[in-house]
């Protein structure tokens, strides 16, 4: 009987300690992760909060586990033998986690964006939502959800629209070939001059780009805050086409001038009526 | 206060200080280009403003706006009277010197410029509350700095004064005594620079109101300058009495590239991208 009895006291007294180190440990891990997120935050990053805490809560985990284990009995040799088995293979299955793990912390050794920014990346453009362990999420700008895996993070190109404060707006113009581009020149610049959104500095510049096949083609250079780059190119777009149509500036349609060989002949066209009657004058069938 | 009645409208001659104003009636005030109507019903005051340009000015004051476009603010109580006063722009200022001249070294030169201000209009009394806090001039912004980090700024093209002797202050400006000194071995060309106007207090001497001296010491083209808000106004100046505190308190002297905005000749990156 007493020894059933001091059996029976042991094993309460084992699963009481156990118990015990299982809530402890649990709400100390808890807190610690909480305080260790905080600190680094502030220091750092939010997302660089994220991952540290997280690490230290899967880490704390783990030592908990093995802490439990041991306590029940469980030779840690054995285990870890087999989970050395185990984690190959999972090695194998989990590769592409893996590496998006640590490409997630390449991205964030880097830090070539941050949450909200906006950034285009394998075609798509959002605002950046978070930034995890395995993806970032982005939100578009027609609302939807994207989730980008690191490792295409690190393997394509990433532009990053709002790194820098300020941004160029271009915009391209083709004018007549008959229009003078000074005074078009003029007129553009003038335009940015009176526009409030419009940086005075850096300079608006307007370039003549080349000789188009249906226009002389130029391109608008201004400044704007990064903030105020999709507005600014919007109110110079309509600005631009006012002015021109008050001042009489032919923005030409893309067309082709067809000549039958020589400049100073007139093209020979014939007009047949409905009734099939040749019409007279200057003229031949067109064929 | 001394005011012209236009049909509806009653024209303060002043443009800062307090006036008292009665429901329903309406208040005009012409401030640099900027013109304002308020109007009060009650608890609620309705503030109109309208920037002139050269295309579009306002003869007319008594063409009061169209009920769209007012600003409304619910007040708590009846404020018998508003209040207009003067605060400095909540941006440093890029001066453009229309005229620029060389300051050789070891050279020391007070220059005065005119700053436009901002007008701040608050209920007055026990329920004291700012209402609304609008330019008398739309000044255009400019970017002071390099590509990479820099500032926003307002822009002003400037006529820079010599003395002070015969200076005509314009009622809606501050005068901004800027004292430029050339500690380098070389040419200061001051063609434009940068005045902290956000770090500025705003004084009124004679119904003249002055900003307090700003002193900038220039180091050489390859150095920063070393620029500091005096805090008190000129000491000719004697009973200048503060009005406006700085919008941020100048906690140390800033070491800043003040004459150059880092802009460089390949700041434009030509061939361009599309």
């Amino acid at each position: 009987m007493d020894i059933f009895y001091n059996l029976k006291m042991v094993q309460i007294y084992s699963f009481l300690k156990i118990l015990v180190i299982i809530i402890i440990g649990f709400f100390a891990l808890l807190w610690i992760t909480k305080i260790t997120r905080k600190t680094v935050e502030k220091k750092f990053s939010a997302q660089m909060g994220l991952i540290v805490s997280k690490i230290i809560l899967y880490t704390g985990l783990f030592i908990l586990l093995t802490t439990v284990l041991r306590e029940l009995g469980f030779k840690l040799t054995t285990l870890l033998g087999a989970a050395g088995v185990v984690g190959i293979a999972i090695g194998f299955a989990a590769q592409t986690s893996v590496s998006n793990i640590i490409s997630g912390f390449f991205l964030i050794a880097e830090k070539p964006f941050e949450v909200n920014d906006v950034i285009t990346v394998a075609g798509k453009t959002g605002v950046v939502l978070s930034i995890d362990m395995l993806s970032i999420k982005l939100r578009t700008f027609d609302n939807k959800f994207i989730r980008i895996p690191n490792e295409t993070l690190i393997k394509n190109e990433l532009i990053n629209i709002t790194k820098f404060p300020i941004r160029r707006v271009d915009i391209p113009i083709g004018i007549a070939y008959k229009e003078d581009i000074e005074k078009v020149r003029d007129i553009l610049l003038g335009i940015a001059k009176n526009e409030p959104l419009c940086l005075n500095e850096p300079e608006p510049v307007v370039v003549v780009v080349g000789f188009g096949n249906s226009s002389v083609d130029l391109l608008l250079l201004v400044w704007a805050l990064k903030d105020d780059w999709f507005k600014l190119k919007n109110i110079l777009i309509e600005e631009i086409k006012k002015r021109f149509d008050e001042e009489g500036i032919e923005i030409p349609f893309p067309h082709v001038s067809v000549y039958t060989g020589s400049v100073t002949q007139p093209f020979p066209v014939e007009i047949i009526s409905n009734n099939k009657n040749k019409v007279g004058g200057n003229m031949g069938e067109i064929k | 206060m001394e005011k012209i009645t236009k049909n509806n409208v009653i024209i303060p001659s002043n443009i800062w200080g307090s006036f008292d104003i009665v429901d329903n009636q309406i208040y005009f005030w012409r401030v640099g280009n900027c013109n304002i109507w308020l109007k009060r019903e009650e608890d609620n005051i309705y503030i109109k403003w309208f920037y002139s340009n050269s295309n579009n000015k306002i003869d007319n004051e008594n063409i009061v706006p169209d009920d769209e476009g007012w600003s409304h603010y619910v007040i708590k109580g009846k404020s018998e009277s508003i209040e207009l006063s003067p605060a400095m722009p909540d941006r440093s200022l890029v001066i453009k010197v229309k005229r620029p001249f060389y300051l050789p070294p070891g050279i020391k030169k007070r220059i005065y410029i005119d700053v436009p201000l901002w007008i701040c209009i608050s209920t007055v009394g026990n329920n004291k509350a700012k209402l609304v806090e609008i330019p008398s001039f739309i000044l255009s912004n400019t970017w002071f700095g390099t590509p990479i980090e820099g500032q926003v700024c307002y822009w002003l093209m400037s006529e820079v004064n010599f003395g002070i002797e015969e200076y005509s202050h314009i009622p809606y400006m501050a005068t901004c005594p800027v004292t430029l000194k050339n500690i380098s071995n070389e040419n200061l060309l001051v063609k434009k620079f940068l005045i902290p106007v956000e770090n500025s207090v705003l004084f009124i001497h004679n119904n003249e109101l002055w900003s307090d001296e700003i002193l900038i010491s220039y180091k050489g083209q390859n150095d920063v300058s070393f620029v500091e808000c005096k805090g008190h106004v000129l000491k000719e100046f004697i009973g200048a009495k503060k009005i406006c505190e700085p919008r941020k308190k100048q906690t140390n002297k800033r070491f800043v590239r003040t004459f150059d905005s880092f802009i460089v000749k390949n700041f434009f990156n030509i061939p361009l991208n599309r």
